[in-house]
């Protein structure tokens, strides 16, 4: 029993060793570390393990490469993006022209054929005398359609 | 902390408006940290550089809307880590190839030196390697780096309680390992 409670707080002391090899336990947890490993040798190993791989990683040679020439590595992949983004945008514009010119061209021919079919056979007698549009009366469409026409008896 | 926090905002600001010398600035100061955080997680230099360089490049492109709710450091590392995720998720493998470490860039020690310093950066590589890395993501932080627990947390978007238990569970595989 008494056993058992022992290591139930091995656990919990443990689980503060971490906190403690990085300074960031507070003042009680650090007096309760010292405290607990001053009679237990299991627990006392594993914090001087965990110190010393601490410390192994923590003098790990660390790389140094010349900021320099990082500094021109990243502008010139930056440039070479820029450029790259610059030249997909003007290809995808070209190709949304290909694609919707044709339909505005399109809508405009079929609008004069369309004119054209619904003015066949109309003479300008058909359509009000162009001295109605300017009596003020507002022109309907037909008078309007045979301004545009231009059709003569 | 915190004047590293407002030294960092002024080369944001400087950069935003239009001075690129504020993102050189930034580049400068963070560079070798995100390049050893990188070759610590992946064991490869060249690589690790590549992948700090195109975090560069999101950084020059994001910085806009970067949110200053979070430090720059914060947000930087987190571009680091995920863009070093995203790398070993593509690899599909982590192991530390030695011929990589021998021909990492570094200080130049004396000849002397030189073959047991390859030997044990060889062992805390191989080491570090077996770690999974769920876990060694936060020892690197760490013990690398020099984060504080909160500032991993804010980094991993976790608690500061899974980032202890973390680098408590990375040291324990460290401690089998060498």
């Amino acid at each position: 029993m008494l056993e058992d409670l022992f290591m139930n707080k091995c656990g919990k002391i443990k689980r503060m060793f971490s906190r403690y090899a990085d300074g960031e336990a507070s003042d009680s947890e650090k007096a309760l570390i010292i405290e607990h490993i001053k009679n237990c040798d299991e627990c006392s190993r594993e914090l001087a393990g965990i110190v010393r791989v601490k410390d192994l990683v923590v003098s790990k040679r660390k790389l140094a490469v010349n900021e320099n020439l990082i500094l021109s590595r990243i502008h010139y992949e930056i440039e070479l993006r820029f450029d790259e983004a610059n030249k997909f945008s003007l290809e995808k514009m070209e190709n949304l022209s290909h694609r919707f010119i044709p339909v505005p061209i399109a809508m405009f021919v079929v609008s004069l054929f369309l004119l054209f079919f619904v003015s066949t056979g109309k003479v300008r007698s058909d359509f009000p005398l162009i001295d109605d549009i300017f009596s003020g009366v507002p022109a309907s469409n037909e008078t309007a359609l045979g301004l545009v026409l231009g059709i003569e008896d | 902390m915190k004047g590293q926090m407002s030294e960092d905002i002024t080369y944001i600001d400087r950069f935003l408006e239009g001075d690129e010398k504020g993102f050189e600035m930034l580049v400068m100061k963070y560079h070798n940290r995100a390049l050893n955080i990188v070759y610590s997680l992946i064991g490869r230099d060249s690589e690790s550089e590549d992948i700090v360089q195109e975090a560069f490049c999101r950084v020059y492109n994001g910085l806009k809307s970067f949110k200053r709710s979070a430090s720059f450091a914060t947000w930087f590392y987190r571009i680091v880590v995920n863009m070093t995720y995203d790398f070993l998720r593509k690899r599909r493998r982590s192991v530390v190839n030695d011929n990589v470490i021998e021909n990492a860039v570094s200080d130049t020690p004396g000849p002397d030196d030189l073959l047991i310093i390859k030997e044990r950066e060889r062992i805390i590589n191989k080491a570090l390697a077996a770690v999974p890395l769920r876990f060694r993501t936060a020892l690197v932080l760490k013990d690398v780096e020099g984060l504080s627990y909160r500032k991993i947390a804010e980094v991993l978007k976790c608690r500061i309680g899974t980032v202890e238990s973390k680098i408590y569970r990375a040291r324990q595989f460290l401690r089998k390992e060498v």
